[in-house]
């Protein structure tokens, strides 16, 4: 790169002597002509032109010209921002600021949903799913677009445009024993998964047929797992664990980096055929070997594409083989769906991310707007600053454009800056967050997050740096060289320009302040919500009794003397229910009064309870009766519907005494409850149908309430070991489920609420520096009013007044565009009225409240003015 | 602006054909910038008047182009001056361009004529 430089610098002095030599000649040419030299001299450069021009165009045709000029501006933009460090401090963190926030939530959104999972040939490899049209049932268990395995078989062994193919279900209520157990992940897969993935093993070896083909208890641990929990034995191959009570023996252990396929990676790998043991915990009718289950939906499945294939051929190649197995079910139609591999290959979900992560994109989008705003403020300060030097260098010749570029590098020079700051800042961000949250996924640096970033500083610096440079440029020159004349015009024009830009920070700033108000009331109105059902001092324990070889009778006996137990403490009262409130939800095809379905199959939940469950949780019965001890210890078909049931199904009748079938079996109404929020919190649940025992039906939890504050956790697992020390069993509180029930309204509202104040903060600087400008320039002005008698108060009130009137504007445009934001994505909010007037006033109000501190603090300056001195000024 | 009285008999240069001149000028031998510029005014009686913002552009074009090369030199009163000399790919640009302008020339004319 030197000996451009100097290359450059030899260059130009030989242009200088060319010229010189030119000018000499000319100069010998007219005193030989009798000219006195003087004269000569001053005519024969008269007669050349304006050297420095003729000097630029030449240089122009340099071929490396442009290049020159480029590392020319940037050195002169570098030094001009080392002069004024206050100011490039400034715009370089708001920038840093606008692009590290997108950056960062980039990258996450990006990991989740764009890049292609990280293994070798991931470009290779598709997500299958089905969506089902016409007329069908089908029994799922995840979401709908899952497969069942006769379908997965189908499709793996007739295929021919995959290499490999594989499926796998997640399991999340996995047990592991241990000293403290601990709650583990693990990912039913079948033999392929791990050679599509080109996932290898540290130590052992991946599963073979036979544990496939029949159930055998092996796993493989992965390696953050292997690492942290068993310190990285190398010796684990073929020692056994305890996951659910049943002891499965290790056969490998996965290479570092090796994440599998789905977005929160697991702690283990077992076989596909294990399935009925590691979900022991189903209750009929749902049934229990899924494998065998020709149309449950309960498979993701993945396949890596033959050389030469496109992914379109691919699904045409299953659409066939689909097809065939429609004819089995008549009325079905299968489409066949395929995704690029991602860590998000279910589509209902992906939509879902998608929407989530653009709408938390445009937040971030309009927090970088605000920092540009507020960069190309300080800009346009600066430009007015500058005007005497721009006005000269365009006086001696230089063009417009030049100039226009010059400016146009600096503000550049600046985004990259920034961006390359709030790139580092990011990383350094996520990289603590990772360990905070103990995420295993991959956020470092790619070549996607890379160009966003730059895209971004690219945008960033147009946005905030071409319209000052145009201002400060506009040929109204004859002025600016004359001192005062046209520059109380301009200083006017772009201090129009500067209020505009306020307002835009202003409204941008109240539509996200807004947005955070409503998810945070959302949040306090969900946790002081009356959920129907008390939450205070609620005990939830899950036992899995079918996991340790119960009989239903040997259960049931152990159930009575657990419970006799717990509730000989004082003032201490347990039901059984098959689901605790907010954990889940069991459902059921429920047909009215006997009838057959005839107009379509309707559904409802429904919860297996002890006749104590309404007492216990305090849910009121409004009509009819609870079960009886007698209805609950035999098979009686009995039912408690509640108030959305009775209401759905018989309209404007009595539903006492009414059947139903469930599934196949019937049942009649004996009592109606109160409506309560058991399945979602921000919502009374729709039709949900209450059962209670049978010999055959085991609880899985039981459900203790305490009238005074003591801590039951304990207490309850010391009675469980005593009377069976081989079973675990997890104590958690209501309060519990509810706050899992909240977390993402709370995650979304805390992120919200970040950048709100984000954008204030940065709102915030906006307001004070163009009050602080606005008062320096106005000094004189100030200084006349002074001593034409206005008081102190009276120039705070005006100088503030002039500050508001931009950020009242801005407010009153934010305001409508946050209602229309707030309107449109409402299925979001939860526990919240999209209009919500708490939360728009109050922001509004707080917004306001920080604008005017921002600009109180300079325009308090502006009543220090001491006219006499004000007046002497300039 | 320079220039500005300009002998109302001096023809503008039409455009895209000072390189021709150029090139022209240096086929009797080296030259210097100044040279260029007089030589081209001698030759066209004073009509044509080459601006040295276009001469020194066009020169240090053309020695981008490889058609001219550059070599210091003294000058005729003693001082360091840059000569310009046509190169081989010069006398060929200049062959085509003679040829091509004389097409035109006879082109106009007839069209001029028939008018």
């Amino acid at each position: 790169m030197w000996w451009r430089f100097w290359n450059r610098k030899r260059r130009d002095e030989e242009l200088e002597e060319e010229i010189a030599h030119d000018l000499f000649l000319e100069t010998e040419d007219l005193v030989q002509s009798g000219m006195p030299r003087r004269e000569a001299e001053f005519a024969s450069r008269k007669d050349f032109g304006n050297v420095l021009l003729v000097k630029e165009t030449t240089r122009e045709t340099w071929s490396w010209r442009s290049l020159e000029t480029l590392a020319q501006d940037l050195l002169y933009a570098a030094r001009t921002l080392r002069r004024s460090p206050g100011f490039a401090a400034t715009s370089i963190l708001a920038v840093a600021l606008g692009v590290g926030v997108n950056s960062a939530i980039f990258t996450i959104f990006d990991q989740i949903a764009f890049r292609p999972l990280p293994v070798k040939d991931g470009d290779r490899i598709v997500g299958i799913y089905e969506t089902f049209h016409g007329q069908f049932d089908r029994k799922m268990h995840g979401n709908t677009h899952m497969l069942s395995y006769a379908e997965f078989q189908n499709f793996q062994s007739r295929n021919r445009v995959f290499s490999e193919m594989a499926a796998y279900a997640e399991v999340r209520r996995l047990t592991l024993a241990g000293l403290t157990p601990e709650a583990v992940s693990g990912v039913l897969v079948t033999r392929d998964y791990f050679k599509v993935l080109g996932g290898t093993m540290i130590l052992g070896r991946e599963f073979v047929d036979e544990e496939l083909s029949s159930p055998r208890p092996v796993a493989i641990l992965s390696n953050a797992f292997w690492q942290h929990r068993f310190g990285g034995d190398p010796a684990i191959i073929g020692k056994a664990i305890r996951l659910n009570q049943t002891l499965f023996t290790i056969v490998g252990v996965t290479a570092p980096g090796f994440l599998g396929t789905t977005a929160t990676p697991p702690q283990l790998w077992l076989p596909l055929s294990l399935q009925p043991v590691v979900m022991a915990d189903l209750a009929p009718p749902e049934p229990q070997n899924f494998m065998a289950a020709d149309n449950l939906g309960w498979l993701s499945a993945i396949g890596k594409l033959k050389p030469g294939i496109q992914s379109r051929q691919a699904r045409a190649g299953l659409q066939f083989l689909a097809a065939g197995m429609d004819a089995a079910y008549p009325g079905r139609i299968t489409e066949v769906g395929m995704l690029p591999s991602t860590f998000l290959m279910n589509p209902d979900a992906r939509t879902v991310v998608l929407i989530g992560g653009t709408l938390v994109m445009a937040a971030v989008g309009l927090v970088l707007f605000v920092a540009c705003a507020n960069v190309a403020n300080l800009l346009l300060v600066r430009a007015t600053l500058r005007q005497r030097e721009i006005a000269i260098r365009l006086s001696i010749g230089a063009t417009r454009g030049r100039l226009i570029r010059q400016l146009l590098t600096e503000s550049t020079l600046l985004a990259f800056l920034g961006a390359f700051l709030g790139l580092l800042s990011a990383q350094k961000a996520l990289a603590i967050g990772r360990t905070l949250a103990g995420v295993s996924n991959d956020l470092s640096l790619n070549a996607h997050v890379l160009a966003y970033t730059l895209l971004l500083a690219v945008a960033a610096s147009l946005m905030f740096g071409l319209v000052p440079a145009l201002q400060a440029t506009s040929p109204n020159l004859s002025g600016a060289l004359k001192e005062e004349g046209s520059i109380v015009g301009r200083r006017f024009r772009s201090s129009k320009l500067r209020n505009r830009l306020v307002t835009l920070e202003v409204a941008i700033c109240c539509i996200l302040l807004v947005g955070a108000g409503l998810l945070v009331r959302g949040l306090i109105n969900l946790n002081s919500l009356d959920p129907g059902f008390y939450v205070k001092r609620v005990f939830l324990t899950s036992l899995d009794l079918r996991l340790h070889n119960y009989g239903d009778v040997r259960a049931a006996a152990f159930y009575r003397e657990l419970l006799a137990r717990i509730d000989s403490q004082a003032g201490v009262q347990s039901a059984l229910a098959a689901v605790t409130p907010l954990s889940g939800v069991r459902m059921a095809r429920v047909t009215p009064d006997g009838e057959p379905a005839a107009d379509g199959v309707r559904e409802a939940n429904f919860n297996i309870v002890s006749p104590n469950y309404f007492d216990v949780l305090g849910i009121r019965l409004i009509q009819g009766r609870n079960f009886t001890e007698a209805e609950a210890g035999g098979r009686h078909p009995v039912a408690i519907v509640n108030e959305a049931m009775a209401r759905a199904y018989w309209p404007g009748q009595n539903a006492l005494g009414k059947r139903f079938l469930y599934g196949p079996q019937p049942a009649v109404v004996i009592g109606v409850a109160t409506d309560v929020r058991s399945i979602n919190i921000s919502r009374l649940d729709g039709p949900l149908f209450y059962l209670t025992m049978n010999p055959n039906s085991q609880p899985l939890a039981v459900i203790t309430r305490s009238a005074d504050d003591r801590p039951l956790a304990g207490a309850i697992q010391q009675i469980v070991r005593q009377l069976d020390p081989t079973v675990l069993s997890s104590v958690h509180t209501m309060e519990d489920n509810l706050e899992h029930e909240t977390s993402p309204t709370r995650l979304a509202s805390r992120l919200a609420l970040l950048l709100g104040l984000l954008s204030l903060a940065l709102a915030a600087v906006g307001i004070y520096g163009v009050t602080a400008y606005v008062v320096s320039q106005r000094t004189h002005e100030i200084g006349v009013r002074m001593a034409l008698g206005a008081g102190r108060s009276g120039i705070l009130r005006w100088m503030i007044s002039e500050a508001m009137r931009p950020v009242c504007i801005g407010i009153a445009i934010g305001l409508p565009l946050a209602a229309a934001g707030s309107l449109a994505s409402s299925s979001l909010l939860l526990g919240v009225r999209p209009l919500d007037p708490v939360a728009f006033l109050a922001m509004a109000a707080f917004l306001a409240m920080i604008a005017l501190i921002a600009s109180w603090v300079p325009a308090r300056r502006a009543t220090r003015v001491d006219p006499m001195i004000a007046l002497r000024y300039e | 602006m320079p220039g500005k009285h300009q002998d109302p008999n001096q023809v503008e240069l039409l455009q895209g054909t000072l390189d021709m001149l150029i090139l022209r000028t240096l086929q009797w031998g080296p030259q210097h910038g100044h040279g260029v510029g007089q030589a081209i005014r001698r030759s066209s009686a004073d009509l044509l008047k080459i601006e040295r913002g276009s001469l020194y552009p066009a020169l240090h074009r053309l020695e981008a182009q490889g058609l001219i090369a550059s070599e210091w030199k003294a000058s005729e009163l003693n001082r360091r001056a840059k000569y310009y000399a046509l190169t081989a790919a010069g006398r060929k640009q200049l062959a085509k361009e003679q040829s091509k302008w004389k097409l035109l020339v006879k082109t106009i004319a007839r069209v001029m004529r028939t008018a």
